[in-house]
């Protein structure tokens, strides 16, 4: 008896960290524990720090990033594999999360003492990268690709991406028409999308 | 509808961004529906939006973080499957989260000393009461067994009363678990409050230090006047482009209908971000972004103002820059 239970282990034991992004997706559409578990080694520490990023607060971070995993498991129905990357799925859901916590949280801070947001100003210069972004090469190829863009273009995408502002409120603050935030955030994805596409050709070519 | 394709296709960039507004981002996803077309173009829009993500400065969740996923995730399951519903409920109490951790020893290491005390007090009334109940019927069974009466009726007689014991006991440990119960969830929850506010003040910590760690950091410490005399305050700014921070300890609620207003001093001029107002115990972590020329103030002070803040600072200085 004792082997036998030796041996279905061996048969069953699954080597979760081998698995590719859709195969862990296919095990946790059956609920599948350690799939989940190995999907956040693979992608928690991104999502947490988007939401970092975004939010400011570690502990709001945490509640997003638990969210963002278990939304995952509740709408993986809903993914086509083929149809997009998966981390672009796993980050929109992500992006969307934090940016309604983001929402909630002004609207709340607009209740109890409205003035603050109202007297927020543009940094209209774009930043320059935190060290950290640099030392990791997916990252730095994305920054060089953001290095691409006019400075009134990455702002908006700043202003968009990671500061959770509507086009209107972009428009509000930059004293842009509205028309203008919104070409400007067309073409600004276009040429990010571009640069990004020839910055990996070159890589793997 | 009759909106032109342009402007649609400039919403498609928006949303990509998430920089539409809950109404429009559900027209937009309407007009997904049925237009491969433009869904394929979002998708491409949507890729180049995610790559985004990477820019963001990595930073390590705290280790129990995963365990926490995993145990929402086991309680949803548990619940879809005795439920048998398609949809997981909503997410569960945060008490019975709690409860579950206190409850299993292997966890208790994670349980501050309160909870602890408070698991053991009724762990220990739950020994205490059942000894007394054991006590009660050795004494029925030597009482009847010393009584002269016939073998076949005291043996009847005890097997009876031990059931009705039994029955009452049951209900008896069933209402003192209840009561038990009661008292320990309210003070585990006061634990947890203390621990979800010290948790919280780690890692605001950790932030602010990672803040102005940074090249170009600068900071301000500023320290209570009068009545906000134990009160103090950091103002934290560095050039990386994350925003700014004020996080204040110590200041007692504004006066009814005030509330209290940020002043930045730079090149001759006075800035205000605006007004702020405090959580119960006295905490505010506020995130400013400052306009460029502002992000190194010369110097900060705090006043009280009336709700809607003024222009210039007009009420009396609660924290100003620490000598």
């Amino acid at each position: 008896m004792r082997s036998g239970v030796r041996f279905d282990a061996r048969v069953n034991r699954v080597n979760y960290e081998t698995l590719t992004d859709e195969a862990l997706l296919a095990l946790i559409a059956v609920s599948d524990r350690q799939a989940l578990a190995a999907l956040y080694d693979r992608y928690g520490r991104r999502v947490f720090a988007l939401a970092a990023r975004m939010l400011g607060d570690p502990q709001s971070s945490e509640e997003v990033t638990q969210d963002v995993f278990l939304s995952v498991w509740r709408r993986v129905s809903s993914y086509k594999a083929g149809r997009g990357r998966f981390t672009t799925w796993l980050f929109s859901i992500a992006h969307n999360r934090t940016i309604d916590e983001l929402r909630r949280r002004r609207r709340e801070r607009y209740r109890e003492n409205p003035p603050l947001e109202d007297h927020v100003e543009v940094i209209s210069e774009a930043a320059p990268p935190p060290e950290e972004v640099v030392a990791r090469s997916e990252g730095a190829m994305v920054r060089e690709a953001l290095g691409t863009l006019p400075a009134e273009q990455r702002a908006v995408i700043e202003l968009s991406y990671f500061g959770g502002l509507t086009q209107a409120e972009i428009a509000d603050r930059t004293g842009q028409p509205l028309g203008t935030v919104k070409t400007r955030m067309r073409l600004a994805l276009k040429k990010l999308r571009l640069a990004l596409t020839e910055r990996i050709e070159e890589r793997s070519g | 509808m009759g909106e032109s394709g342009q402007s649609f296709r400039d919403d498609l960039a928006a949303y990509a961004l998430g920089a539409l507004d809950a109404e429009r981002r559900r027209e937009v996803e309407a007009r997904l529906e049925g237009d491969p077309e433009l869904r394929a173009e979002l998708e491409e829009m949507q890729e180049a939006a995610a790559s985004l993500a990477l820019l963001a400065p990595s930073e390590e969740p705290p280790r129990s973080l995963k365990a926490r996923l995993l145990e929402r995730f086991d309680m949803e399951l548990r619940a879809r499957r005795t439920v048998g519903a398609p949809l997981p409920p909503p997410a569960p109490s945060l008490w019975a989260r709690l409860k579950r951790r206190a409850m299993s020893p292997r966890l208790a290491y994670a349980v501050p000393a309160a909870v602890v005390a408070a698991v053991a007090a009724s762990a220990a009334s739950m020994v205490v009461f059942n000894a007394v109940v054991g006590q009660r019927i050795d004494e029925i069974q030597e009482q009847l067994t010393s009584e002269p009466v016939e073998q076949e009726v005291t043996a009847a007689t005890l097997q009876e009363t031990e059931a009705k014991i039994e029955e009452r006991t049951a209900i008896q440990v069933e209402e003192v678990k209840a009561e038990l119960d009661k008292k320990t969830e309210s003070k585990l929850e006061a634990a947890q409050q203390e621990l979800d506010s010290l948790r919280r003040t780690v890692s605001y910590q950790t932030k602010l230090m990672q803040l102005i760690n940074r090249e170009g950091a600068a900071y301000t410490w500023l320290a209570g006047e009068a009545e906000a005399a134990e009160a103090t305050a950091v103002l934290a700014a560095n050039r990386t482009g994350e925003p700014a921070v004020l996080w204040v300890n110590g200041l007692p609620q504004p006066p009814e209908g005030k509330r209290y207003q940020l002043w930045l001093y730079y090149q001759g001029r006075i800035w205000s971000p605006g007004t702020f107002t405090v959580e119960t115990n006295g905490s505010a972590w506020i995130q400013l972004y400052l306009p460029l020329a502002v992000s190194n103030p010369m110097y900060a002070r705090v006043t009280v103002e009336p709700v809607g803040g003024s222009s210039s600072p007009t009420g009396p200085d609660v924290l100003t820059p620490r000598r």
